[in-house]
């Protein structure tokens, strides 16, 4: 049998209708297979959907890439909830890659908040633009996500 | 009859010696004022400028713990919540002292939310993309209005002094109305 070791990207993570992150500079974990994987999706009350392409989510489902070390190639993905998933990864030792993912939700959310804020000006609009940033980013996946995650590259 | 004739001369030069020196005075002052808000601005505007462009080139290098150093304490403040926020409806928990240390010394936490922050906001159409014009200069606070090429409104980017250096208020500028959920 075939081991290898894959890797949890900490920041290269999908969360519905935001859109793939992804840094050269992630903190990474290690886990030693996607049999690992597969246990923490199940612990997570998830899944394990195996292939690159990323896969469509609902509600607040996070998908989180695993990754083959040696050839940077995504092997699938942990698709559950994202409070599960955290609890999950936080269970099996994973603590850096939970906290990354509230930081990069909590960054995305920022930075398009500044973007917005850049983009129409602090004046007036301001109000409009924030709720139309925090709405899109709570939104539930299951629209287009699929097709704009696809479109993004990360490792 | 030649008295009558002095002496209203005399009232004459009176009244034209006043309204010769209230001019000098009108002028004096017309002239003195611009100078001193001018040289006000000119000692007070380069550090303000120079934190607000530093901030941002920092950020887009890359350098996250420097660029932290270069916000204002309601901003880190802010931020600091906003994540433990995410991570509590998430059903974890975190430190607020433990996030803090995280973002000053460029931890997992910083360059998480950084990227993440750069994936959604691309520091040039500051640096690059916008005008910067002076706007209000104060003793302990600032804005920089800063018009995008492609927006019909401009930014009013709030600066902040706090002990003795100007730092960017980021939070205070476009934090206004919004909250995480």
């Amino acid at each position: 049998m075939k081991i290898f070791t894959v890797t949890l990207i900490a920041c290269a993570i999908l969360i519905s209708g935001i859109g793939i992150l992804s840094s050269a500079n992630a903190q990474t974990e290690t886990i030693a297979s996607e049999a690992v994987a597969k246990e923490i999706a199940a612990n997570a009350g998830g899944s394990y959907v195996q292939g690159s392409a990323a896969p469509a989510l609902t509600g607040s489902q996070t998908a989180l890439p695993i990754i083959e070390e040696a050839t940077g190639q995504v092997l699938g993905h942990i698709v559950a909830e994202q409070a599960n998933l955290v609890a999950a990864l936080n269970g099996a030792g994973f603590t850096e890659v939970a906290t990354a993912m509230a930081a990069v939700e909590a960054g995305t959310v920022a930075g398009a908040t500044v973007a917005a804020g850049v983009g129409v000006g602090t004046t007036t609009a301001l109000a409009v633009g924030a709720a139309v940033v925090v709405g899109a980013a709570v939104s539930g996946g299951g629209s287009d996500s699929t097709t704009s995650h696809a479109a993004a590259s990360h490792h | 009859m030649i008295k009558t004739t002095q002496y209203a001369h005399s009232i004459k030069s009176f009244r034209l010696s006043v309204f010769c020196l209230a001019c000098c005075l009108i002028l004096s002052v017309a002239f003195i004022q611009p100078a001193a808000s001018t040289e006000y601005s000119n000692a007070s505007i380069e550090p303000i400028l120079d934190t607000a462009e530093t901030f941002f080139v920092l950020l887009k290098k890359g350098n996250y713990s420097a660029s932290w150093n270069l916000l204002s304490a309601k901003t880190r403040n802010r931020i600091v919540v906003d994540v433990r926020k995410a991570y509590k409806k998430m059903g974890g928990h975190l430190n607020i002292d433990e996030i803090q240390n995280d973002f000053k010394n460029g931890g997992n936490i910083s360059n998480n939310y950084w990227q993440a922050f750069l994936s959604n906001f691309n520091p040039d159409m500051i640096l690059i993309e916008s005008l910067w014009e002076v706007g209000l200069i104060k003793e302990t606070h600032a804005e920089i209005i800063i018009r995008y090429k492609k927006s019909s409104a401009p930014a009013k980017l709030k600066l902040f002094k706090e002990n003795g250096t100007w730092k960017v208020g980021l939070t205070e500028t476009f934090w206004s109305r919004k909250s995480l959920q």
